[in-house]
């Protein structure tokens, strides 16, 4: 949820001045990129509230990706832009610099090589797929054609595999310690070092988030609102994972949820999450995510349902 | 029924100094003032250790404490768990985060120093190992006082959490006894819970067994002992360097004599034939000291001091006149702890110093720097530990991650969960 929190951020910060993109709550209507996979987490409704104009980010899913997977999406652009030519970039971030708290700015690695030309089509609309994509933290970009000005940014999550995340519901109690068993297919990670990570907490809680981007002036005057609750969090400025950031995000969970590390050599493993007897029996939200030296190497969400 | 938890009993070991605690039969709950005298601006180190024993049931095993105080800094805070085959930790900073500590044997240890004070809910629970009925529990807290200009030092104990029972507090050869609640009735405490896992009866919960420790030679030494690593050429005294320089790193926060027991275990582990030297006036500075004489097939003594510079010497391998003289030498670990006490050579309650090299060859880690500084591993795991550490370090909780990944828990002042960013 961090990274999609941050990555969403960091995607505005790439468009620079939304107002220039014409976006509409429509996902149809608005300049709007949709990534089309399976393996799809929640992202926070973001609203976009420029000088002029306000809208919501039509998408309340994020597709993740699997590294040497084809990546297929589609641009949907104005009416404006119908019949013209776009660019879809990529920006890939150098995961360690995104984590790192004493930089302040991104290293980010523009892939030329991937930048297409595409045309759209009498609606303002085209497909376009990526392949061979090696795994990482990207930012897809689209401008128009002379790459003057950006009409749409999106997050892209690639990686090193598709984990697998079993939860016994026979087990799936309040009070008892929740055992997810991750697994890495293929084994072929085994004997690197890995950090297997988990957390869970209500669905309804989960999806309470909502995230404010408001800008008059392009990105530089951004500001970023997180809302939870009754909570809320302002990100200044740009939008590194800043420990302090992060810890206030952490701050904000409800006392219903929990989250589990474990580092490991081994492919599979098992995390156990505390459950406290008070917490309220319902749908939860399970997140894990798989982190080795190379990266990402996977992230799931599935749905866990609680019982007395 | 949700009964005891955790037990904060501090011990003074002021030279030359008396004290007094009141009251003696506190409730839980209520603040125990511990007071005494010392030289002014002396430290007064205080020390707490206790056991108690988890049952198991069906397996397993959990323990709930709630609201633990750890005392001010400098602190030290350490458990060791006997009987298990996994040991998962968790600590409440408004959500629960949760890891996994190693097990070495059938023993867990988690050690950290300098924890900031505050409250704390800990969650311990696993898998007991096959057969075992209880889980042992030992607990040992440690803070240090200082004596104010007129010599006096005071301080205030909140017995919340803290398990009913009798606990003795020893100074100087003194002891006293204070009884916490009562004992006899073994009722619930007040914020901790010790909770059977029963799949069948959900929450079946039971009292644990709170023992009162002696305050010397009562940890145990757990067994199997000596271990059988990688055996060295013991006759090689560059051999003998590189396998002390390996494990340097991981008893910078133990004393002399954990040190020692220290040195003297992976030695031995790795076929040398290591004994410990011990004097009660060490080069007449009127304080005692011990060191490892090790001995090699040609007969040659080879003394070794892994903590030469805590007594003014510059040489791990000591030539000095200092350690030609001893009062006696014990041949193990057995006979230093019958000797001084295991309290003193306990250096498996510290939780770092479980995690030695063994299947690796050391060589791997320090062949041509012996007397390196630790390298700072800048590998992604620990960065991502750092970020986390970064993180979460003012919630509450430090992840302490070494070199050869062990995890563990610092458990750090809990903020209050509900929080406004402006």
């Amino acid at each position: 949820m961090f990274i999609c929190i941050f990555l969403l951020c960091v995607s505005v910060a790439t468009a620079q001045d939304f107002d220039n993109m014409s976006h509409a709550s429509d996902p149809w209507e608005g300049n709007w990129i949709e990534l089309i996979g399976s393996n799809l987490v929640r992202v926070p409704m973001v609203s976009l509230n420029g000088s002029e104009t306000i809208c919501i980010h039509p998408h309340n899913y994020q597709s993740i990706c699997a590294k040497n997977q084809t990546i297929y999406g589609n641009f949907y652009g104005t009416n404006q832009l119908a019949n013209t030519t776009i660019k879809v970039n990529m920006i890939k971030l150098n995961f360690m610099n995104f984590l790192d708290t004493s930089n302040s700015s991104y290293e980010l690695t523009k892939l030329k090589d991937k930048a297409a030309t595409l045309k759209l089509n009498d609606t303002g609309d085209a497909p376009f797929a990526f392949i061979n994509m090696s795994n990482g933290i990207y930012i897809l970009y689209i401008t128009d054609e002379n790459a003057t000005y950006v009409l749409s940014a999106s997050p892209l999550l690639i990686t090193e595999k598709d984990i697998v995340i079993y939860v016994s519901q026979q087990d799936a109690r309040v009070g008892d310690p929740l055992a997810v068993n991750v697994r890495v297919p293929n084994g072929s990670l085994e004997r690197e070092d890995i950090l297997y990570g988990a957390i869970i907490l209500p669905l309804a809680d989960y999806e309470n988030i909502n995230m404010t981007v408001i800008t008059n002036d392009g990105f530089q005057d951004a500001k970023f609102t997180i809302n939870w609750g009754g909570n809320s969090l302002e990100i200044f400025e740009n939008s590194k994972i800043y420990s302090a950031i992060l810890m206030n995000l952490l701050i904000m969970f409800p006392a219903n949820s929990a989250a589990a590390l474990q580092e490991s050599t081994k492919p599979v493993d098992d995390l156990y999450l505390i459950t406290d007897f008070d917490w309220e029996p319902g749908t939860y939200i399970l997140i894990c995510g798989v982190l080795s030296e190379k990266g990402l190497v996977g992230l799931k969400e599935v749905k866990i349902k609680l019982v007395k | 029924m949700k009964i005891n938890i955790i037990l904060i009993i501090f011990m003074l070991i002021p030279v030359g100094s008396a004290f007094d605690i009141s009251p003696t039969n506190p409730c839980p709950g209520d603040n125990v003032i511990l007071t005494g005298t010392a030289n002014p601006g002396e430290p007064v180190r205080l020390i707490s250790s206790f056991e108690m024993d988890i049952p198991v049931v069906n397996g397993k095993y959990e323990y709930v404490a709630k609201n633990v105080e750890i005392p001010q800094k400098p602190n030290k805070f350490a458990f060791t768990v006997g009987n298990v085959k996994e040991l998962n930790l968790g600590v409440k900073i408004g959500m629960w985060l949760s890891m996994p500590v190693e097990i070495i044997g059938r023993t867990a240890s988690i050690s950290r120093s300098d924890v900031p004070p505050g409250r704390y809910s800990l969650k311990m629970f696993g898998e007991a190992v096959e057969g075992a009925t209880f889980v042992p529990i030992r607990v040992k807290v440690e803070t240090i006082s200082h004596a104010d200009q007129n010599g006096k030092y005071r301080l205030c104990i909140d017995t919340t959490g803290i398990p009913e029972g009798k606990y003795k507090i020893q100074c100087l050869g003194k002891t006293k006894m204070i009884t916490i609640g009562s004992p006899a009735e073994k009722t619930s405490g007040a914020h901790s819970s010790n909770k059977l896992i029963d799949k069948d009866a959900h929450q079946s919960t039971k009292s644990n067994d709170v023992k009162p420790v002696e305050l010397a030679g009562e940890i145990d030494i757990f067994e199997p002992y000596y271990e059988h690593h990688k055996k060295a050429d013991v006759n090689n005294i560059n051999d003998l360097i590189r396998y002390i320089s390996s494990i340097r790193n991981k008893a910078i926060n133990m004393d002399a004599f954990e040190r020692a027991a220290f040195y003297e275990y992976y030695l031995e582990s790795c076929g040398f034939n290591a004994s410990f030297a011990y004097v009660e006036d060490f080069a007449n500075c009127s304080k005692d000291h011990i060191w490892l004489l090790v001995k090699t097939r040609k007969t040659e003594v080879i003394k070794v001091d892994p903590s030469y510079w805590d007594v003014g010497k510059t040489s791990l391998l000591p030539l000095e006149d200092d350690y030609s003289n001893y009062d006696c030498e014990l041949v193990d670990i057995y006979a230093a702890c019958d000797l001084l006490g295991s309290e003193r050579m306990a250096w498996w309650s510290d939780g770092m110093s479980f995690s030695v090299p063994k299947e690796k060859s050391i060589y791997e880690y320090e062949e041509n720097d012996i007397f390196a500084e630790p390298v700072q591993n800048q590998s992604f795991i620990n960065k991502i530990y750092d970020q986390l550490n970064q993180t979460i370090h003012s919630l509450g909780l430090n992840i302490v991650f070494n070199g050869t990944f062990r995890i563990h828990l610092e458990l750090a002042r809990v903020r209050d969960s509900t929080y406004s960013y402006r």
